[in-house]
């Protein structure tokens, strides 16, 4: 079987490769490899979307055969995708991060607050520093001992991308939070916002373990998750994960961490649908129609 | 006699610019944010991201800070700045009428598309920045909307150092974006030629 090989951009043609029947993607591949020189991680392939010449669907299985995807014209679209960097290392400086800056407001607030910065904490800024820190250490935790990630690794740009993004934010909450004119809420607020923290933080953990069981070591194998919240939503640790962010945002009263739980949510969102819509595609009727993408019953 | 009377109209209406026009200027202006709209629907062919800083950077100058900052409105910056804005918007809107109706513009139109800017850009720019040295004080000492803590929303923001920052990035812009207009007007002028 003869794979025309182009260049997604220019229409350029890479090469043509020989490749048996049973050849998977991951064969083709290693023949690119040898022609561009590029490694196996950066090297995408991908067939034109049905009725459109300029959207392109990734081929992300390498275990998929060729044969499957060289219906038409045996052409299939190659892109470098640029210098790559593992997942499991940008997951750790993205959550490193923020265990670095949050603490500097409040450790060191001479810096930032000037003539203001000798008064004494008040008890909510001390559970928010709690609070905040023990869900990057935990996040830092899941990304090394938890996650399974089915892609090894993502362009390097988005390591820059993804620490400008959590240690900005980070620095846009702390600031406020551990200002010195801080003003608490209320006690009774305070508790209900660190129930829903320690609700949220709980039942994420426990979504990201029953995550891992789905998928057995070294396999790329996928499942429907079944239990607990799966129940009722596709994406239950990004639902729990954004209850967890409004609790913080309530008991602690300040207007940053609203707006990075609105935009955290509003992330997560977009990866819930199309999680929701890859579950749907793959499973078909096997998969529970009445479950919702993020919020229960309703979305 | 009648170019003293003028001159002397001229110069003296000036100062009252802004009570004169200063309204509808305004309300132009809030219509304004339909051209990126415009843009966005594809009923004018132009980038959003042009328009978009053309239409936030005046509407900030003007609608977020100057309205506010009654102490300015005498200032001959309005006077300019209208008269600049005023200017390329005679010259842009009888283009788009063109384009609308598929029918080639004039001549001296298609020119001056191309070739305004030259002066017209710069002269505007420092228009503004004048409002805003000018404006400056006021927005410090009045703290222009700015949010002082403490507050229920433990959430604090001084608009002054923002405008310094904005004085600043658009500053820096500028060169570029001054250049950027001369190549679109370079293309245009090779394309004439081809």
């Amino acid at each position: 079987m003869e794979i025309k090989v182009v260049s997604q951009k220019s229409k350029k043609p890479i090469g043509t490769f020989t490749v048996g029947d049973k050849a998977t993607l991951l064969d083709l591949k290693n023949q690119v490899k040898s022609k561009t020189k590029r490694s196996i991680d950066r090297i995408r392939l991908s067939i034109p979307k049905s009725g459109s010449s300029n959207l392109f669907e990734g081929l992300t299985n390498n275990k998929d055969l060729v044969s499957k995807f060289v219906g038409n014209d045996g052409t299939i679209y190659y892109k470098d995708l640029g210098p790559q960097i593992s997942w499991t290392l940008v997951f750790v400086c993205e959550y490193a991060g923020p265990l670095f800056v949050y603490p500097l407001f409040y450790f060191l607030p001479s810096i930032f607050y000037g003539s203001y910065a000798n008064t004494e904490k008040t008890q909510v800024q001390n559970i928010a520093l709690i609070c905040y820190s023990l869900h990057y250490i935990k996040r830092v935790l899941e990304t090394l001992f938890v996650h399974r990630f089915s892609n090894g690794t993502m362009p390097i740009f988005n390591l820059f991308k993804n620490c400008s993004y959590y240690w900005g934010c980070t620095a846009m909450v702390s600031y406020f939070v551990n200002h010195p004119l801080f003003t608490p809420p209320p006690m009774e607020r305070v508790y209900i916002g660190l129930g829903l923290f320690i609700f949220g933080e709980i039942s994420n953990l426990i979504c990201h373990i029953m995550l891992r069981n789905l998928r057995p070591a070294g396999s790329t194998e996928r499942k429907i998750p079944r239990g607990f919240l799966f129940e009722l939503v596709s994406c239950p640790n990004y639902t729990v994960e954004i209850l967890s962010w409004i609790g913080f945002s309530i008991l602690t009263q300040t207007l940053t961490s609203y707006i990075f739980t609105l935009m955290g949510a509003a992330q997560m969102w977009v990866w819930a649908v199309g999680k929701h819509k890859r579950y749907r595609r793959e499973f078909g009727d096997k998969y529970p129609r009445s479950r919702k993408i993020l919020i229960p019953f309703l979305l | 006699m009648l170019w003293r009377a003028w001159r002397l109209g001229f110069w003296e209406s000036i100062d009252t610019t802004f009570t004169a026009v200063g309204p509808m200027v305004c309300t132009l202006q809030i219509l304004a944010f339909l051209e990126i709209f415009n843009v966005l629907l594809g009923i004018t062919k132009s980038s959003v991201g042009p328009t978009l800083a053309q239409v936030l950077g005046r509407n900030h100058v003007l609608l977020v800070a100057l309205i506010f900052v009654p102490e300015v409105y005498t200032h001959w910056g309005v006077a300019l700045m209208f008269f600049i804005w005023g200017l390329s918007e005679l010259i842009r809107y009888p283009l788009y009428l063109y384009t609308i109706n598929n029918s080639t513009p004039p001549q001296f139109l298609q020119f001056l598309r191309y070739n305004a800017f030259i002066i017209l850009y710069p002269i505007g720019f420092a228009a503004e920045n004048v409002l805003w040295y000018n404006m400056l004080p006021y927005i410090k000492e009045r703290e222009i909307h700015s949010v002082r803590l403490p507050n229920s929303i433990n959430f604090g923001f001084d608009y002054y150092y923002f405008v310094i920052f904005w004085i600043c990035t658009t500053l820096l812009v500028f060169p570029f974006q001054y250049m950027f207009m001369f190549k679109l007007r370079s293309l245009k002028n090779k394309k004439k030629t081809n």
